[in-house]
């Protein structure tokens, strides 16, 4: 990647680095995120504006939802997105052996944000709130159900990403690879804050 | 230990926990009581968040300046539809 500036960013309390401004991870992960971003941004534009024209009804659907649970959840992606970031700073220091320890951790957290997202939709569903319930129910499953796909892709690359730091010192492709890895997973993160707020949040107070 | 805690990534994690629980109160009942401002100020809270993630996480921060460009424009243009089909019902 050519170097375009040069720039001191202080990634560690007291320890300065020197960074040239690089593209993390793959030019086409990042065609792949803004082509993710795009469409999720579609789908959350029609969510609001289906609410328009139904407030009361997606208001009072959205009641039966447990905030409680959707605000764990949300800490959940932002801890192993943390993880994730700091995964690829050990990694890039060739610390594999904290790297993989931090890939492991998030991965973690996003099965136990599977589980409570199964408990979620398991406590729905017995509520008699499916897909058909009514148009926020069908929103909130495909939106959320579109998510978790994410998630379990993102878990298996994570798992990818322990396994290659743990097994050697990475060449530069292996580092550019563990970069696209976490910003994949950083976008799981990123689509679930917005997610968070729309379906679990607005319209509620 | 100290390694992994003593970071801006870490300062970064903690600050946006904080403020999702703040978001979290404000959808509750707590705070702001009347629903389209506490809506508009959680969608922000949200779109800061999302600017972070990209920003620290992403390492947008330290990429080339046309790439924080684009996912500023993209955040933007997010922040500007969501909110005014939340207000326009």
């Amino acid at each position: 990647m050519t170097a375009v500036d040069v720039r001191t960013a202080p990634d560690t309390a007291g320890q300065p680095e020197r960074h040239r401004r690089k593209i993390p991870g793959e030019v086409g992960i990042w065609m792949f995120i803004g082509g993710d971003m795009i469409s999720f941004s579609f789908l959350f534009f029609l969510f609001l504006h289906y609410r328009a024209n139904d407030t009361a009804g997606f208001t009072a659907s959205q009641a039966h939802l447990d905030q409680n649970l959707g605000l764990l959840n949300t800490l959940l992606m932002l801890t192993s997105s943390w993880l994730v970031a700091s995964g690829v700073r050990f990694a890039a220091r060739q610390r594999g052996d904290l790297a993989a320890r931090c890939f492991l951790g998030a991965v973690g957290c996003a099965a136990a944000f599977a589980v409570v997202k199964a408990v979620e939709w398991g406590g729905k569903v017995a509520d008699g709130h499916t897909m058909s319930s009514d148009e926020f129910f069908m929103f909130y499953y495909c939106c959320a159900g579109i998510h978790m796909i994410h998630v379990v892709i993102g878990s298996g690359v994570l798992l990818s990403m322990a396994a290659t730091v743990r097994r050697s010192k990475l060449a530069g492709n292996e580092q550019r690879n563990i970069e696209s890895g976490a910003t994949f997973w950083h976008l799981v993160d990123l689509l679930w804050i917005v997610l968070f707020a729309l379906l679990y949040l607005v319209g509620q107070s | 230990m100290t390694e992994l805690l003593q970071t801006r990534t870490t300062a970064v994690w903690a600050a946006l926990a904080g403020v999702t629980v703040l978001s979290w109160a404000m959808g509750s009942g707590m705070g702001i009581s009347d629903v389209e401002t506490a809506g508009v100020v959680i969608l922000l809270i949200s779109l800061v968040k999302v600017r972070f993630v990209l920003s620290d996480f992403m390492e947008v921060r330290t990429a080339p300046l046309w790439l924080g460009r684009a996912t500023d424009a993209w955040l933007a243009a997010l922040g500007i539809m969501m909110i005014s089909r939340f207000l326009i019902g």
